[in-house]
């Protein structure tokens, strides 16, 4: 595909071209530019949340299952171009193809699994009196923001657009700087079928949209996933206002092997595969490895051979298993923390190939760091990248220490045959999901509520949970008549 | 009922704060004048914390949370605590009645009426 494409902004039910666009760009081809989207400005911003604070009385009017068929409606065609939209996402995000082709699956899969709790929200709580006939209701927030990162963006925004439209809210979504397209070409499906309004696309630059989608007084609730950084800007964008906000922020997720685990073949691809899904950009990928010291040299083992024949190269390449990282930047952070954990002495193991010249794109080849010393980068931040430190434990106790004792909170997991003994080491983590004998997004139960704790994030997205993150509860309280 | 001006205050360790189970003495003798609502004069003197004091609190809370037995105690143990403290609190309510309409403000027939 050598077209460029370009996309609009969306806002109140039409496109808009912008008056000035940014380039999206190949992260497997440097320099390489795939398409331009809208850049929109600070008043395309101010149209959008006015828009969307217009749009909201009469959406919030609807019955939640009024609204959730509208939404379930304003999916149907999306297949029609979903090979186009999964090759704009592989291209611009650098995925390899079929991790792009899920990423649309998903997106539409989170609106059917909302779809079965958003109902409820049409009845009320009672409480019977006396003193009060009490009754409660859960309100939309009104105006709700959507920030999403790049790495898995259409099923990462519908872990909480569904949620935010079918409970009532109008909703801003402010696509990612570096993989706007697929999006905008996704949105464009369901903006024509929901209310003028109730959703808007804005893309443009984070320091200019920024501001009115988050800072304004209209917007009532921001949901960001990004990293921790992007977190901190982003509530004290919110505070002045006290905008709610959900964050998902980024994670350093410990695994635990139990002596017990079973680590056959079957095993050992899904440690490897939780680690280094999309190289490695995963906010729940698996990013710290504990190992009992007598099963150290079997997990190793086990691990390079699921590496050895990686393929680095192109995401639309079909024998590529390792895309680029998504920008240079990235690829250097990642590179600096593996060569700084090998000049402080501990032994990197490098995997597989480049399949086209290694500085053609933000490419890195799959590795492993042995006995890391605990202080390290690799260890104590989170790589985001195809790096994974794998360390060596005597005690659980000490595993369960060591794991906990970090800025993050977002996921973990226990490896172990006996589901007993998994669920007592898990019960002792601090992190907002634990996975069993698996890690990262291929594990995450849809129907449970996701985040995390401690700089992982506030406030979680999916399940009922998820839902209620975008409402609020109003309580009206009438005296009880007297008998 | 009356109010007088008798400053006899059931607070024990009013010069202290209570910090990982104990009463402590301040890093400071920085102090808070409360004032009598009724009177606009002083009625107590508290310490008033500083920065050392707040480490030292934060430090015992965590040890408290981390490696203490009340994060690990059932909800049903906990209640048992809760409960045994609401005992005590319904105890010395007539303390409570005193203190509180001078500090800020509300009337002890009030408070006897919203008492727990």
């Amino acid at each position: 595909m050598t077209t460029e494409i370009s996309t609009p902004l969306l806002i109140d039910g039409q496109e808009r071209a912008a008056s000035a666009t940014f380039p999206v760009y190949d992260p497997a081809a440097n320099g390489t530019v795939i398409g331009h989207a809208a850049a929109a400005s600070a008043d395309d911003a101010l149209d959008a949340v006015a828009a969307a604070n217009q749009a909201w009385p009469a959406w919030a009017a609807l019955s939640a299952a009024e609204r959730t068929a509208i939404c379930l409606k304003a999916l149907e065609g999306l297949d029609e171009d979903a090979d186009e939209r999964a090759e704009i996402l592989s291209r611009e995000n650098g995925k390899v193809r079929f991790e792009a082709a899920i990423d649309l699956m998903v997106f539409a899969g989170r609106f059917h699994q909302a779809a079965q709790y958003a109902p409820e929200l049409d009845q009320a709580e009672h409480i019977a009196g006396p003193p009060f006939d009490t009754t409660i209701t859960k309100l939309p927030a009104g105006v709700v923001t959507i920030i999403y990162p790049f790495n898995w963006p259409l099923a990462i925004l519908a872990a909480s657009l569904p949620a935010a439209l079918m409970s009532g809210n109008a909703v801003i979504v402010k696509p990612p700087p570096t993989t706007p397209l697929s999006s905008v070409r996704t949105l464009q499906h369901l903006v024509p079928k929901l209310p003028p309004g109730v959703l808007n696309v804005v893309t443009g630059a984070d320091e200019v949209v920024g501001p009115i989608v988050v800072g304004d007084p209209r917007v009532r609730h921001v949901c960001f996933t990004g990293s921790v950084g992007g977190g901190r800007r982003i509530m004290l964008m919110a505070a002045p206002n006290l905008t709610n906000v959900t964050l998902e922020l980024g994670g350093n997720d410990p695994a635990i092997v139990l002596d017990d685990a079973t680590l056959d073949e079957a095993a050992v691809a899904k440690m490897s595969g939780a680690t280094f899904m999309t190289t490695g950009q995963v906010c729940m990928a698996l990013k710290r490895l504990y190992v009992p010291r007598g099963r150290y040299d079997e997990v190793v083992d086990g691990l390079r051979t699921t590496l050895e024949n990686a393929v680095v190269g192109p995401g639309l390449d079909p024998a590529t298993t390792f895309g680029p990282l998504n920008t240079a930047r990235q690829r250097d952070y990642v590179a600096g923390l593996t060569g700084q954990a090998e000049a402080a002495g501990a032994e990197v193991l490098t995997f597989g190939e480049y399949a086209v010249d290694a500085a053609s794109g933000n490419y890195l080849l799959p590795s492993l760091v042995l006995n890391p010393a605990a202080d390290l980068g690799i260890v104590t931040e989170e790589q985001f990248g195809p790096a994974l430190p794998v360390i060596p434990y005597d005690t659980e106790e000490e595993a369960v220490a060591l794991a906990n004792s970090t800025w993050s909170g977002l996921c973990s997991s226990v490896w172990s045959a006996d589901t007993e003994h998994g669920m007592k080491i898990a019960r002792q983590l601090r992190t907002g999901v634990t996975f069993f004998n698996n890690h990262n997004a291929t594990a995450v139960d849809e129907r449970a509520p996701f985040g995390g704790f401690n700089q992982s994030g506030i406030g979680r997205e999916l399940g009922r949970e998820g839902m209620r993150d975008f409402t609020e509860t109003h309580v009206m309280a009438v005296p009880s008549q007297e008998g | 009922m009356s109010l007088t001006n008798d400053i006899s205050v059931p607070i024990r360790h009013p010069d202290r704060f209570f910090i990982g189970g104990q009463w402590v003495t301040p890093s400071s003798s920085a102090s808070i004048h409360v004032i009598d609502s009724h009177t606009e004069e002083v009625y107590l003197t508290v310490a008033e914390a500083q920065a050392a004091d707040i480490d030292r609190v934060v430090s015992a809370a965590r040890e408290a949370f981390d490696n203490g037995p009340w994060p690990r105690l059932t909800h049903a143990e906990r209640a048992e605590h809760l409960r045994a403290l609401g005992e005590q609190v319904v105890k010395r309510s007539g303390d409570i009645a005193q203190m509180w309409p001078r500090e800020s403000g509300p009337t002890a027939r009030y408070h006897q009426h919203t008492e727990i």
